[in-house]
């Protein structure tokens, strides 16, 4: 296929600030405002007409509108029909919704807000000039040695006030997909500038941190078996109360009290930590003055993890792997243990204790379960699968992988993969909540990556078929997003389904240039508010999706159109960036998409 | 297995009959009775309604939920939606009841399986199916169409027969199938839209006239649709045209951005409110980004559409708006 061609698009930027700063000029508190007549304007709007109270004309025709309920910016020449009305609200673009004063200079707009004032920046950018500018706010604040997930900060919009370390319950999970916009920019840069060029030089050594700190979560444990740890904190960060932290005390490692570990009745368990973490990955830590001693691991592994350890580990030894054998020889390290510990634990996997995590299960004996066994088999019984493939292609081996991935497709692992609506939907039903209101985003994700991986790895053309199948039995839940970083993996595996590029352009063109997450106004007079099928008072949405810069940030694993009810916490919040970098290194890999020459 | 007594015969013999047996023996459950049955026995009979709505109330007869009558098997989107919706308001409001197993005729419109998803039903038991499957539809709805059920006329059974066996309503035996392994084929509708009627097209320009003018007639209206079930064209196309008279459609009380959105019903809500309903289909089978404009109601918004989907808006107060799954 021919790549989309992406074009240079205007780009929100935002700067808060006092209206007594010096910046703001005095012209913006001489505007005399007169509400606009809007009777039979073309468009829908998302102030009702009567709460708009001001509006001015800026270049090229622009005319910005000021309301009670927020900023309105109409582009009757828009090229692209998501473009000719435009939306500001509290709290990611205001500091609050009533606008008291608008002032455009050139593409630009001055609004006043009581006492604060937003300078609105229209700049235009390439696709990969915004990922750019994500890229280096997230390097800059919310990566900690290696890892990416989120940042919180001391004061609210001031990325410049990050604590430097943060709570992520998936820390492998979130970085190994930070790692595939790093690893795909490093590939796309190596193919188009060469291997010597400065930027691919930067790419590969942000990819290979990347890669170093999802590979030290197989380490930081210290257990023999092939464990991965969801998360790790060093002495001085405070230890959430959730789940099950282990602190490291020479040869063994403590269960700290938290709520569920006093739940569990684990408080105090102590679990030897002799194996060896390589010094290569060790440095992550001990560059910073942390000994093993500095650390606190998350046990109670998820599916979550190791199922993007596993995209991880393939794609990291495809990529980085010809380059550095070192590295390449630990990835094989890290896929034998993991993949022998969960065959010997019967598919599950193991606490030290024996037991199996909570949500870490892929045998026959789960999906035996009523409920979520019985729902969950087709997506994990997949998983599984996958985890062997990659195992034989990252270590070139087949022998005990191939014979139980054998056993595996013969006992109907394949075979339950494409039930997964089915199972869904009479699941569902069958706990009398409605599909729609049912559906788990975190499975979205984790279904998006296993068959990824499986329809690039698998050559039996039989199975082939069968994981294609399967993957489009997801379609539905994947594709309605219209996030090229779900669109993407599905065309890499199934070449034959049909997307609109255009949708897929404006999710990256209306991206902003900070994952600052503050909640927007989603309670919009142009978006109808979704009644629930059942009046269930789950989760309330709206039913349509709206571009990126106009709601919330978030990962993959959220629910785009849930509507959000304003949370102050989240001013200080701050996401990494992968949703978007994930999504264009990945196009430009593929050949999906390209920059406009 | 549970035997299904079913009350096939509307008769007033037939209830009494089925009544007794309910007194003589706590165990059997009734199903039967569809909306327009009872509605016609209220009147016929109140006492005999009241007793029948003892057991509803007590959980040991089933009416029959779907469509208020059942005779018509190639019906519009609107009719079907407006055939369901009296029937599940009704049992709301009668009885304070939502079945959720839909029980009828397999009407032959594609929508048939968005509408009666969006009623609230989880599965249906039709009169001509013969096999267990998925009906799945426009815009990923789906239903459980259950036919292995152990149905006998609870006039035909004798007093031997109720002692010798179990029986279970046709609700809770269709529901109980959601808790098994299910290994069934999945089953698309074909594309086919029902054509509306002249009294039909009547009834709903009279709709829409009616939220152009701000007049309600709102009792005329349902009173006019439950004519149409029953067949009595005429006496619907009469009243229609009263509300009429020498009104035009305003073609531009509402607009879209496209043409292939067929508008099925501008109409104010059943609720007696001043919300106004607009629900619409796609039928060129493509998705779309619409954006819907009615200046008279203060409201403009957007929204996304699947392929022949329907969808129902509720422009509420000030013109703002909530799509609702509910045929309102």
């Amino acid at each position: 296929m021919k790549p989309y061609i992406l074009k240079p698009h205007l780009t929100r930027k935002i700067t808060f600030m006092k209206k007594d700063d010096p910046r703001v000029p005095q012209a913006l508190f001489e505007t005399v405002n007169t509400a606009p007549d809007l009777a039979g304007f073309p468009y829908p709007l998302p102030s009702k007409k009567s709460d708009y109270t001001c509006f001015a004309e800026g270049a090229n025709g622009v005319i910005w509108y000021g309301a009670t309920t927020g900023l309105t910016r109409y582009d009757a020449k828009a090229e692209r029909a998501e473009d000719v009305i435009m939306y500001f609200s509290a709290h990611r673009h205001l500091d609050n919704n009533n606008i008291d004063a608008i002032l455009p200079e050139g593409d630009n707009v001055w609004v006043l807000n009581g006492d604060s004032v937003s300078y609105i920046e229209m700049i235009m950018l390439t696709c990969e000039e915004r990922g750019d500018l994500l890229r280096e706010e997230t390097h800059k604040y919310v990566m900690r040695r290696g890892m990416v997930c989120h940042m919180n900060t001391t004061e609210p919009k001031k990325i410049e006030t990050a604590l430097g370390y943060t709570s992520c319950d998936n820390d492998g999970t979130f970085t190994a997909g930070h790692f595939v916009g790093e690893v795909f920019r490093y590939a796309v840069l190596k193919r188009e500038l060469g291997a010597d060029h400065p930027k691919t030089i930067e790419a590969r050594k942000a990819a290979t941190l990347n890669c170093e700190a999802i590979l030290l979560l197989a380490y930081v444990h210290g257990r023999e078996e092939g464990f991965i740890a969801r998360s790790y904190h060093v002495t001085g960060e405070p230890l959430p109360d959730d789940g099950h932290f282990y602190q490291r005390k020479g040869d063994v490692a403590i269960c700290c009290e938290t709520s569920e570990s006093k739940k569990t009745g684990r408080v105090g368990e102590e679990v030897p930590c002799t194996h060896p973490i390589p010094d290569r990955l060790a440095k992550l830590y001990r560059d910073l003055g942390y000994t093993e001693d500095d650390i606190a691991y998350k046990a109670d592994t998820s599916s979550d993890e190791v199922t993007c350890h596993y995209m991880h580990m393939r794609l990291a030894h495809d990529i980085l792997g010809p380059d550095d054998p070192e590295l390449d020889e630990i990835i094989k390290d890290v896929c034998r243990r993991t993949t022998t510990h969960i065959i010997n634990g019967n598919f599950e996997f193991l606490e030290h204790s024996g037991k199996p995590t909570t949500w870490a299960k892929w045998s026959k004996r789960y999906f035996a379960t009523a409920g979520s066994g019985y729902v969950d088999a087709p997506l994990n019984a997949s998983e599984m699968l996958m985890y062997l493939k990659v195992t034989m292609h990252v270590t070139g081996e087949s022998g005990l992988w191939q014979e139980t991935y054998d056993k595996l497709i013969a006992d109907g692992y394949a075979d339950l993969s494409v039930k997964h609506f089915d199972r869904f939907f009479q699941g569902a039903i069958g706990v009398g909540a409605s599909p729609e209101e049912d559906l788990m985003y975190g499975d979205n994700f984790l279904a998006l990556l296993t068959f990824w991986m499986l329809c690039t790895l698998e050559k039996d053309e039989e199975l082939l078929a069968t994981y294609r199948r399967a993957y489009k039995t997801w379609s539905g839940t994947l594709l309605r997003e219209m996030n090229a970083g779900y669109a993407f993996p599905m065309l890499a595996g199934c070449p034959d389904i049909e997307l609109d590029f255009e949708r897929l352009a404006d999710w990256f063109y209306r991206h902003e240039i900070t994952r600052h997450a503050a909640l927007l106004n989603l309670e919009r007079h142009d978006v109808p508010i979704k009644r629930l099928r059942h009046g269930a008072d789950v989760q309330k949405e709206i039913s349509v999706l709206l571009m990126p810069d106009e709601r919330s940030n978030e990962k993959y694993d959220r629910n785009p159109f849930q509507l959000l009810e304003y949370d102050t916490s989240r001013n200080s919040h701050y996401e990494g960036c992968y949703p978007y970098t994930f999504a264009y290194w990945m196009g430009r890999y593929y050949g999906f998409i390209a920059e406009e020459a | 297995m549970s035997k299904i007594a079913v009350l096939n015969e509307f008769s007033i013999e037939a209830v009494r009959d089925a009544l007794q047996k309910l007194d003589d023996f706590k165990k059997l459950i009734v199903n039967g009775l569809t909306a327009f049955e009872l509605n016609e026995l209220e009147k016929i009979d109140p006492t005999l309604f009241d007793a029948v709505a003892k057991q509803i109330e007590k959980e040991r007869w089933y009416p029959s939920v779907g469509l208020w009558v059942s005779d018509d098997k190639d019906m519009s989107e609107e009719k079907l939606i407006r055939n369901i919706l009296y029937s599940v308001t009704y049992f709301k409001e009668k009885f304070q009841k939502e079945y959720r197993v839909f029980q009828g005729a397999k009407i032959y419109n594609d929508a048939f399986t968005q509408v009666i998803y969006n009623a609230g039903f989880d599965a249906c038991v039709l009169d001509s199916e013969t096999e267990t499957y998925w009906l799945d539809s426009a815009a990923y709805t789906r239903t459980l169409v259950y036919s292995d059920l152990e149905k006998v006329d609870v006039n035909d059974i004798d007093d031997d027969f109720i002692k010798a066996n179990d029986f279970e309503s046709v609700e809770d035996e269709v529901m109980a199938v959601y808790q098994r392994d299910l290994d069934l084929k999945s089953v698309k509708q074909p594309v086919y839209s029902g054509e509306a009627t002249e009294a039909e097209k009547l009834l709903e320009k009279a709709e829409r006239i009616c939220v152009q003018q701000g007049r309600k007639e709102n009792e005329d209206i349902q009173n006019c649709w439950i004519s149409l079930f029953l067949g009595e064209e005429d006496t619907a196309a009469d009243v229609a045209e009263k509300i009429i008279g020498d009104s035009v459609i305003d073609e531009d009380f509402i607009k879209f951005n496209f043409d292939e959105v067929k508008i099925l019903s501008v109409k104010y809500a059943e609720d007696g409110s001043d919300d106004v309903v607009i629900r619409i289909k796609e039928t060129a089978g493509k998705e779309k980004a619409l954006t819907v404009m009615c200046d008279a109601l203060d409201a403009g918004f957007r929204a996304e559409i699947l392929p022949y989907e329907l969808q129902t808006f509720r422009i509420i107060k000030d013109g703002f708006v909530e799509e609702t799954p509910i045929g309102e």
